[in-house]
């Protein structure tokens, strides 16, 4: 009996010790749909990874929740002729397992973002080369004058290459179902150090006591726990139980339920991201149509009529309870060379659609399947369920293929080759510039073109644009670009979806909701 | 004695290594290591390389060999998309499962076998008939729908108990538990609940059948003319025999437990083995399936033979007949 | 019922042999069986609801308002209508409509035609291998008996919801994502009715075992009749009550892990949903006050569970003479 009471005795104070101690710093605690692809900064280029490698690795520049840049792991920086640029390197700066930070480093992530299986490489697509003029100073040049350099190098995350080589993790690996050292574990200059990646269970960040601006840091948070939850109904439980501090996207339905409790508050406004159909227009035989010989979609009348068949205003008012903006176009207000006029969506007109098809010789249609996540936009599988009797009422034999946002991406990118005939992607142009979504989404040689739609106009007008720096010339090529990929119908746009974030106010003080959906813990802070 | 725990070793091995073997050749035959590692762009070379270090070559029943070795010693190899030793994934998951199984086992046993008790005694009162209605419409209702109703009657609805995951954690070396803290309980009641719930009703039923059973023989017919108290006859003798086939249930029953808690964690988002392993399922990463399954395996066949031996404990007559038999 | 009344040098026509089996057939249903269905009111109940739920999943294209099959007619505008008797509700949807404007009803109709097909074609598959591995194991005795009893006792080990999940597991592992849009539900009824054969094995094996020592096998024997022949002319109409039973009862697991595994996501493809696929896609939208899309089939479901349950726990007690 004594020993029993003994034994519960240290059981309670191991108790108490350990949750006293969870109740002393400042934990936050969030969620949204689904996990981070990985820990690796040059392999995935996705929102919700981008957005946690962000807080854990530095960048030369660094881009504030109102999209202006701040120095970063660069100092100061000078332009030397039109593609010359010199960077001054912040000194003193040291990685998390305390290595320093020098221009090596830089040079080594260069060589590290630019291999063939990087979805990150694109941002510098525009760089010639990097050289190291001494341990902290480096000069990129470009292969033209290039406006938006500094933007593209904000996600150009620098990793210690001392730590990568000690464990032999230079290659990044490309496709789901395989991973390597670099994408699971982290050593990076930012101001949140990992603790733990329990994947598809929580990952776990801690405050780096040594980043070279912690006592200029705005956010009071000592710890936080990200965790991925996919069912929409439990992470609306979840924050009503207190059991999250904070949740994004709030499922449309839920929106007034929780605007009615006191303690949390709906954070809603415009996002950035641009959700589009794309359709492949590469192969000579469409995946659908095996032993036909046939791509339906080379033929630009049968795009017409896929964009004619959307209903967007119905997708607006039922699938997304209002909460969306339908587009014609492939960017949204706010990024740079951004169209009213091609904004417009197309015109729902299932009869001119039925017109299209019978013209361009499909009066009854193909089959076709879209791929479509499941978990990663806003009520993405709802969208695409929509879709399909909308497409359906044309005559097309249209099927659903929805799957998780890992396998999804998996299929419709390079690692399966493009394996998709019409799929879903949402873009959210990272520089918020139109010259990102050409680059990576509609030139021949984009990362995430997946139907491989090419325009030959078009590339040259990208090629110029890339690098005039005249503000209202450079506008004038987008828009003439933009044009063109609309009657073309490149893309079939559907809407800018909008941002929804749940917060209790009784845990957190301020939260600065970005217009690209995803936490910067920089810039939250909680009650004491 | 010795022979029946020899005879029940001998099954318990034979059953692990039948489990081992499917287990074997789904690693191997379904999932293509060599594909999986070095992806689709490796050379020719490279793969002959990979099948070789990898000990792909060696004949199977070497392999086979190599195999159950390695996975005696908790190695199965890496999860293909995760990256980790799979032993490192089942023991982060493994103390939230277990905990969930523990305390359904618990609320069913404590729940299940005085309800089974009273129903048997009073067989014709109005609480044993709502009793009975309902333990019908326990076992038809499936786990997940109770577990939605749950979260809505006690989440929604009422807000009074939290319905997502676990929480009030408290490590105890490795062993994160969330049975030391109150948060802990309140984020375990509702999937524990749940779980339990078919459970209870298979005991409640089957105590209130062994319980009718035992109080028409003549054993307690004696005892009543002997004048012995009603309430220790009920609960001295009666009970007393009921407990074999409970136990026998029980044992049987936690492994329905393990199984049906995949279900359980996924409506409550319980970060366990069973999310885990439809996780697993779902993108097909093939070393968590079959190490799930021999460890699955192993722990009915534990189940099994401790049943067995509390059979033997509690059961006086086995003991008996054993012990003449020998003489 | 009576081995006896069979001669053993009847050559095995089969017109015979069909009509002995609903000879015993009809025995079984004879007097006693039909007079406890008839003092039973709740199992009348039971079976009328059973019925009425098979007949309306037969004839689903008939008897629901809607063809929820047909994409074409769907309209986003009709989304989100509450029950026709709840503010807001219409006639036309009377138990409502889910976030894609497909009419509740309809879809469970539907949906019960899908669970209906995997449960009974699961069943009777298990039935079917169950029974034939009985005969073969009880039949030949030796290797073949220890080799099937064996694996049935690993396989008594798991539960069946475990042993479906892990076969649909591997089997999807195997297959490409459009073979499995096409075939899913053949292997969803493969592993449902793999992870049932055994009690069927069992059952038909015992009586197997006591059939094959009676007289008039050994004289079948000694007559030049295959034995074989003989035992299934004679096993079969005997062990059917046993079967039915464990058919019935059957049934209502497999249902249940049919809706099970849809509900987890690993079921059958939502193109054609079952009930547990409508469960799963109404869940999310419980927080927010549209209950209908969720619960409506979840009453389905539960319904034809316990009607079925029902009619197996009397069918087991009719059928038990000790019991009676």
């Amino acid at each position: 009996m004594i020993r029993t009471g003994k034994l519960l005795a240290s059981v309670a104070v191991v108790a108490m010790m350990s949750f006293g101690a969870q109740a002393e710093d400042n934990t936050f605690r969030y969620a949204t749909t689904g996990d981070i692809l990985g820990l690796d900064p040059h392999m995935h280029n996705h929102g919700t990874t981008n957005a946690v490698k962000g807080m854990i690795y530095g960048a030369l520049v660094h881009r504030k929740y109102d999209l202006t840049l701040e120095p970063d792991l660069a100092e100061s920086w000078e332009n030397i002729d039109d593609v010359t640029w010199e960077f001054k390197l912040r000194e003193g700066v040291t990685f998390h397992d305390g290595t320093p930070f020098t221009a090596d480093d830089v040079l080594y992530s260069y060589e590290r973002i630019n291999q063939d299986g990087s979805e990150m490489r694109g941002f510098l697509s525009n760089v010639e080369t990097i050289e190291k003029v001494d341990d902290h100073t480096i000069r990129i040049v470009t292969k033209g004058p290039d406006p938006i350099l500094l933007q593209n190098l904000s996600l150009f995350f620098i990793v210690s290459q001392d730590f990568k080589e000690a464990n032999d993790a230079f290659d990044v690996v490309v496709g789901g179902g395989t991973t390597n050292f670099a994408n699971l574990n982290a050593n990076g200059t930012g101001p949140y150090r990992l603790v733990e990646w329990q994947q598809d269970n929580r990952l776990v960040m801690e405050i780096n006591e040594d980043f070279w601006g912690y006592d200029d840091l705005e956010t009071n948070v000592r710890r936080a726990v990200f965790m991925p939850i996919g069912s929409d109904s439990t992470r609306v439980a979840a924050i009503l139980s207190g059991e999250i501090d904070m949740m994004y996207p709030v499922p449309l339905q839920d929106v007034p339920r929780l605007d009615q409790d006191a303690d949390i508050e709906v954070l809603q406004g415009p996002e950035l991201r641009t959700i589009f159909l794309g359709m492949d227009q590469h192969r000579d035989e469409l995946l659908d149509m095996p032993g036909s010989g046939e791509n339906p979609f080379k033929d630009v009348r049968v795009r017409q009529a896929f964009a004619h068949a959307l209903d967007l205003d119905a997708i607006q008012r039922v699938v997304m309870r209002g909460a969306s903006t339908p587009t014609g176009s492939m960017i949204a207000p706010g990024i740079v060379g951004f169209d009213e006029e091609i904004a417009e969506p197309y015109e729902f007109n299932p009869e001119r659609s039925r017109e299209l098809l019978a013209e361009a010789g499909y009066p009854d249609g193909f089959p076709v399947t879209l791929d479509c996540p499941n978990d990663r936009y806003v009520n993405d599988e709802a969208i695409c369920s929509a879709v399909i009797p909308m497409l359906r009422r044309i005559g097309i034999d249209a099927n659903l293929n929805a799957q998780t946002l890992s396998l999804h991406f998996n299929k419709m990118g390079a690692a399966e080759n493009y394996n998709t005939s019409f799929y879903m992607l949402g873009w959210t142009p990272g520089t918020y510039d139109a010259l990102n979504a050409f680059q990576n989404l509609i030139n021949e040689d984009a990362v995430w073109n997946s139907g491989r739609f090419f325009n030959e106009r078009i590339e040259e007008l990208t090629a110029q644009i890339a690098v005039t720096v005249d503000e209202d010339e450079r506008n004038e090529l987008i828009r003439e670009a933009m044009q063109i990929h609309k009657d073309e119908v490149g893309h079939l746009p559907l809407h800018q979806q909008a941002l929804a974030w749940a917060v209790r106010t009784d845990r957190v003080e301020h939260i600065e909701q970005r217009p690209f959906n995803d936490v910067d813990l920089r810039y939250v802070r909680m009650r004491d | 004695m010795l022979d029946f725990i020899v005879q029940r070793l001998v099954q318990a091995v034979f059953v692990m290594l039948t489990v081992a073997m499917i287990s074997f050749s789904l690693f191997q035959f379904v999932g293509d290591p060599v594909n999986n590692m070095l992806g689709p762009e490796a050379t020719a070379e490279q793969r002959l390389a990979a099948r070789e270090t990898l000990g792909l070559n060696d004949p199977i029943p070497v392999q086979f060999t190599k195999w159950v070795g390695n996975a005696v010693q908790g190695e199965f190899g890496q999860s293909y998309r995760m990256g980790r030793p799979v032993s490192d994934l089942i023991a982060q998951r493994l103390p939230a499962t277990l905990e969930l199984v523990a305390v359904s086992a618990l609320i069913a046993v404590f729940v299940g076998v005085p309800m089974g008790v009273y129903t048997g005694l009073k067989r014709n009162s109005f609480l044993s008939k709502i009793f009975l209605t309902v333990s019908l419409i326990g076992i038809s209702l499936p786990t997940f729908l109770i577990g939605i109703l749950l979260i809505l009657l006690f989440g929604v609805t009422l807000g009074w108990l939290p319905t997502f995951g676990r929480g009030g954690l408290t490590n105890i070396g490795n062993w994160e538990t969330s049975l030391l803290t109150a948060r802990g309980w309140s984020h375990l009641i509702l999937p524990a609940i749940t779980l339990a719930l078919f459970q209870l009703t298979l005991i409640m039923r089957l105590v209130r059948a062994e319980m009718l059973e035992v109080l028409r023989t003549d054993y307690i017919k004696f005892a009543k003319a002997r004048g012995l108290r009603q309430r220790s006859i009920n609960f001295g003798h009666a009970l007393k025999n009921t407990l074999v086939p409970v136990i026998t249930i029980m044992g049987l029953q936690i492994g329905a437990l393990l199984a049906f808690s995949i279900i359980t964690e996924t409506v409550f988002q319980w970060p366990g083995m069973g999310l885990l392993i439809i996780q697993a399922i779902n993108f097909g990463d093939i070393p968590i399936m079959s190490s799930y399954l021999v460890l699955v395996a192993l722990f009915f066949v534990i189940i099994n033979l401790v049943v067995d031996l509390l059979y033997y404990v509690v059961d006086p007559r086995l003991r008996i007949e054993r012990t003449a038999g020998a003489h | 019922m009576q081995p006896t009344r069979t001669s053993p040098d009847m050559p095995a026509s089969s017109p015979r042999m069909w009509r002995r089996f609903y000879e015993n057939t009809k025995g079984f249903f004879d007097g006693d069986v039909f007079y406890s269905f008839s003092r039973s009111p709740l199992t009348i109940l039971a079976f009328v609801i059973t019925m009425a739920m098979f007949f309306a999943a037969i004839f689903a294209p008939w008897v629901a308002p809607y063809d929820t099959y047909d994409l074409r007619s769907l309209n986003l505008m009709d989304a989100y209508k509450p029950p026709a008797w709840s503010p807001g509700g219409e006639a036309e949807y009377l138990l409502g409509t889910d976030d894609q404007g497909r009419d509740v009803l309809s879809a469970i109709i539907f949906g019960l035609r899908i669970s209906l097909l995997v449960g009974f074609s699961g069943v009777i598959l298990a039935a079917l291998v169950g029974t034939i591995m009985g005969l073969l194991s009880g039949y030949f005795g030796g290797w073949i008996d220890a080799v099937i009893m064996r694996i049935a006792d690993v396989q008594l080990t798991f539960p069946a919801i475990l042993i479906a999940l892990m076969i649909d597991g591997i089997a999807s592992t195997m297959m490409s994502s459009q073979a499995r849009a096409d075939f899913k539900i053949y292997v969803i009824i493969l592993a449902i009715a793999a992870s049932l054969w055994v009690n069927f094995a069992r059952t038909v094996r015992g009586s197997t075992l006591v059939e094959k020592n009676k007289e008039y096998v050994q004289a079948a024997k000694v007559i030049g009749i295959h034995p074989l022949l003989i035992m299934i002319r004679h096993v079969l109409p005997n062990v059917m009550g046993p079967v039915l039973v464990i058919a019935t009862l059957s049934l209502a697991v497999a249902i249940l892990t049919e809706a099970t595994l849809s509900f987890l996501g690993v079921g059958v493809p939502p193109t054609n949903p079952s009930l547990g696929t409508l469960i799963r896609i109404g869940n999310d939208f419980l927080f927010s006050g549209e209950w209908w899309m969720s619960i409506f089939p979840g009453v389905m479901l539960v319904i034809l569970v316990l009607a079925v349950n029902l009619l197996g726990d009397w069918l087991r007690d009719a059928l038990n003479p000790k019991l009676r």
